[in-house]
């Protein structure tokens, strides 16, 4: 088989206006992007958060711009934080998170994501290895802090509520029906300060946020987004501003005549801390001046309704679930979003009958692509707006990335032969946070081995072979085997477990758990109850196998491989009905 | 049956409800039902066919005198009430359907009513007349608000969407006065009739629980989606009880009168109830059914 004798060979399918490269940035570091584009579209709408019923409360770029610089003088001056220390952020869609994120950057501190429905051994694991020095949540998910704030050294807390910055009376409907309706307002039993006395503190000396922002490079940190990567062992991919910048410049330069500075309005329902949602939603779309259009529970899907009918969105990024879910909808099917130019899909394959159904009822593109936690994430895409989509492949790789197909040997795949995926790009993180032996794993002559496994045509349309092999997905999240495995055997009753996952259609899959029990009146429901307490909800397994033995290497270690065609048929064990439907 | 304060406090009550009702629609919901008229006249049919075939079987299942019968038949005769909106609504099936249905039902009332009380009726119905004020009262009540409704939400999602929370509570709140006024005043009423005259009680429950079925399978046979099929049963059970109040008090007088009463008094009370289950099964029904996505996306 032929190899690639041109090394990009795939920039013949950029759409005309596509550049190989993008341009050196302009700015020092991504706080300057951002304070250029609250420059440029200052009354514009930046943020809109919808309620399902439709009430809304909105920031605009001028609002996002002054109350971040607020929050970057909260951090460095009343709560004393020095450039590079990191701030967790652990909160759903809200008008909070864009002021708390961009503020904690402006501040030259370090951004700590950190999805809101962790459990408190999943937080305390997270938040320790980080050394976060603050933790900005929200009060519905408040108790679970209680864990962390006990354990550690005085973390001061800031919270936000989900209706700051909603008009007054707004606010207090909402908030009475999540007292009496709804009942999410947690008891909080411990000091902290409310998100909105914080900005009160810092906005008098605001100016100062400026000093911080110049003291910042392409180099500085900017995130340490947590993932799993190849080895399963929870770790900060180290993300800079270069990283972030850069990412966001390619993916915007990708899609140059369709995405119109100042003109989008971007459905945001997937989680902005997901590194997809904070990348191409929160910074490149902001970057170009779009409204985004924040959903702080997708689910169910009729939360998205009022959103879909009150604004003229032209871009959703979401994930196969969100898509299929959609043209599953009737409202959304008899009512599709008529100023939808295209929508972008990452995180898990989007399925071919998906893409299909999705064209067919808004009558745009839904282009795939493909990217990596450690990639910032965008590695390649399907153009749009000229260039061809190719269903089934993940795209081209952007401008200024080249991916390689590679042997076992280092050396490059042939043409169409299957190899794993390594990536060069200015979006390649700097390594793993204080884990310089797993680093130097994946960062190799400055190539990043990404695990995947991968295909490439002849004219460097990429194929996805295999995403880490043992990797779970679960509608776009990783579940990693190791970590589930971990909470398992923490049960008494349990001798050895497999985690492994199992084909569920659309949704990706489903992560079975094959247990070995020393205690035989052990049931799933026990154990599902147990990994519930440890493990949050998309990662505890929904099925579960009782096994007498796991099949093994000679030396004793588990064979996940051998895991999952031997069990594949196995006898499901009964859940109560209550758990099934989850 | 019901002082003067508490009526004006219900009339009050039930406009901020119906405000809140076309808040939470957008003229796209209309639209949508009047681009399929089948189901609009379907239902106005099925109205004005099942429930008053109902009340005439029940009277001659239940053997009831016509003196306290005539209420039966008049209340079967009644277009489409207000509460019918407020069930659809919590049932969350489809409130749009519910509310023009509930608009042409009463439209159609003012000819169609006397005629079917007539049909049925027989010799004690004779005296009957509709008083045509309180359709027209009836008829604002429903109309204004619901389009002031629907113009709010169209300004401003905000205080459509704060109108929409607002008059729910308040149609909560309608509910709750119907049945704490009730029972208190019609207690001996209830007992008395459910020892003197067990067919009389029978044919008050029966009427609103036989409706719901009825119009359930009627839409049903008619290809409708679930959510028009619960649709149609609460808009076909449930009817104007307090029309077919006024239409007696225009009608007849003295012990006639308060024959002719017991059944409409029966029936608010049954219908709340029976209506108040049902919604709560459709509804748990509606939030099975819908779509489950996995817990994050």
């Amino acid at each position: 088989m032929p190899e690639h004798t041109d090394p990009r060979p795939w920039l013949a399918h950029y759409p005309p206006e596509v550049p190989p490269d993008i341009a050196p940035a302009a700015h020092g570091s991504l706080c300057d992007e951002l304070i250029a584009a609250a420059r440029n579209h200052h009354d514009q709408r930046a943020f809109t958060m919808v309620m399902p019923n439709g009430m809304n409360g909105h920031l605009t770029f001028g609002d996002v711009d002054r109350l971040s610089d607020a929050f970057a003088v909260y951090l460095r001056e009343t709560l004393g934080l020095t450039q590079g220390d990191r701030v967790a952020i652990q909160m759903p869609n809200c008008l909070a998170y864009p002021i708390a994120a961009f503020g904690a950057l402006k501040a030259g501190c370090v951004v700590v994501n950190t999805n809101p429905l962790y459990t408190g051994p999943e937080m305390r694991r997270q938040f320790g290895d980080a050394g976060v020095a603050a933790i900005v949540g929200i009060d519905i998910m408040a108790d679970k802090i209680r864990d962390v704030v006990a354990t550690s050294d005085d973390i001061p807390v800031i919270l936000a509520r989900i209706t700051d910055f909603f008009p007054g009376y707004v606010a207090g409907i909402i908030r009475s029906i999540q007292k009496v309706w709804t009942r999410n307002l947690p008891r909080i039993d411990y000091p902290y300060v409310r998100f909105t006395a914080a900005l009160e503190q810092g906005l008098h000396r605001r100016s100062e946020a400026a000093s911080y922002v110049s003291e910042l490079t392409a180099d500085s940190l900017a995130c340490l987004q947590y993932t799993g990567g190849t080895t399963g062992v929870s770790k900060g991919a180290m993300l800079t501003h270069g990283n972030l910048m850069a990412n966001s410049a390619q993916m915007m330069a990708f899609s140059k005549t369709a995405i119109l500075p100042g003109q989008e309005t971007i459905l945001t329902a997937l989680p902005m801390y997901h590194v997809f949602a904070f990348v191409v939603n929160l910074v490149g779309f902001y970057g170009m001046g779009a409204h985004n259009i924040l959903i702080p529970n997708p689910r169910p899907l009729s939360n998205l309704k009022r959103a879909f009918e009150n604004y003229p969105i032209t871009w959703v990024s979401g994930v196969n679930t969100l898509f299929h879910g959609l043209v599953n909808e009737e409202w959304f099917v008899a009512h599709p979003p008529e100023h939808l130019k295209a929508s972008i899909s990452g995180g898990m394959a989007l399925h071919a009958s998906t893409a299909s159904q999705w064209e067919q009822v808004t009558g745009s593109p839904v282009v795939e692509g493909y990217g990596l936690t450690e990639a910032s994430p965008g590695v390649t895409f399907n153009p749009i707006g000229g260039g061809e989509v190719r269903m089934g492949t993940v795209g081209v790789p952007l401008p200024s990335t080249v991916v390689r197909p590679t042997r076992e040997d280092g050396r490059s795949a042939a043409l169409g032969e299957p190899g794993e995926l390594w990536v060069r790009g200015p979006q390649v993180m700097a390594g793993y946070w204080q884990r310089p032996e797993e680093s130097a794993q994946v960062l190799v002559d400055g190539w990043l081995r990404t695990g995947d496994v991968g295909t490439m045509d002849a004219d460097g349309y990429v194929r996805i072979v295999d995403r880490s092999k043992d990797v779970i997905i679960v509608s776009g999240f990783n579940v990693f085997p190791n970590e589930v495995e971990e909470a398992l055997s923490s049960h008494p009753g349990v001798d050895e477990v497999a985690v492994v996952g199992v084909d569920a259609g659309e949704r990706g899959e489903r992560v079975r758990a094959v247990v070995v029990r020393s205690d035989l009146t052990l049931t799933a429901s026990d154990l599902r109850a147990h990994a519930a307490t440890e493990l949050t909800g998309y990662k505890v397994p929904s099925e579960f196998v009782f096994a007498d033995d796991l099949p093994k290497s000679p030396i004793g270690k588990i064979l996940r491989k051998d895991v999952r065609t031997q069990f594949v048929d196995a006898q499901v064990q009964p859940l109560l009905t209550s758990e099934v439907t989850r | 049956m019901i002082g003067a304060f508490e009526q004006a406090m219900l009339t009050i009550l039930v406009a901020c409800m119906m405000l809140g009702m076309g808040a939470a629609m957008t003229p796209r919901d209309i639209s949508d039902e009047m681009k399929r008229p089948k189901w609009l006249v379907l239902a106005v049919i099925g109205q004005f066919t099942f429930m008053p075939l109902i009340a005439f079987g029940l009277v001659q299942v239940f053997n009831i005198p016509p003196a306290i019968a005539i209420g039966l038949i008049i209340v079967g005769c009644m277009p489409g009430g207000t509460t019918s909106n407020l069930f659809t609504y919590f049932a969350k099936a489809n409130l749009s359907l519910s509310v023009i249905v509930t608009m042409l039902t009463t439209m159609t009332a003012i000819i169609v009513s006397p005629l079917l009380i007539t049909f049925y009726g027989g010799v004690v119905a004779e005296g009957v007349e509709i008083p045509y004020a309180n359709i027209v009262v009836s008829l604002a009540l429903l109309i204004l608000p619901i389009f002031l409704g629907i113009w709010l939400r169209r300004r401003s999602a905000n205080v459509g969407g704060s109108t929409e929370v607002i008059g729910s509570v308040f149609g909560i709140l309608v509910i709750l006065l119907l049945l704490v006024t009730w029972v208190p005043r019609n207690w001996t009423l209830l007992v008395d009739t459910f020892t003197d005259q067990p067919g009389v009680f029978a044919g008050a429950i029966l009427l609103p629980v036989l409706g719901m079925a009825v119009a359930y399978l009627w839409a049903k046979v008619w290809g409708a989606q679930v959510a028009d099929r619960r649709t149609y049963a609460l808009e076909i059970g449930i009817v104007n009880g307090p029309l077919a109040v006024a239409v007696i008090a225009l009608s007849f007088s003295g012990a006639a009168k308060a024959e002719a009463d017991l059944i409409p008094a029966l029936y608010s009370l049954f219908v709340v109830i029976t209506a108040s289950l049902v919604t709560m099964v459709f509804r748990r029904a509606f939030l099975r059914s819908e779509q489950k996505i996995p817990e994050l996306l």
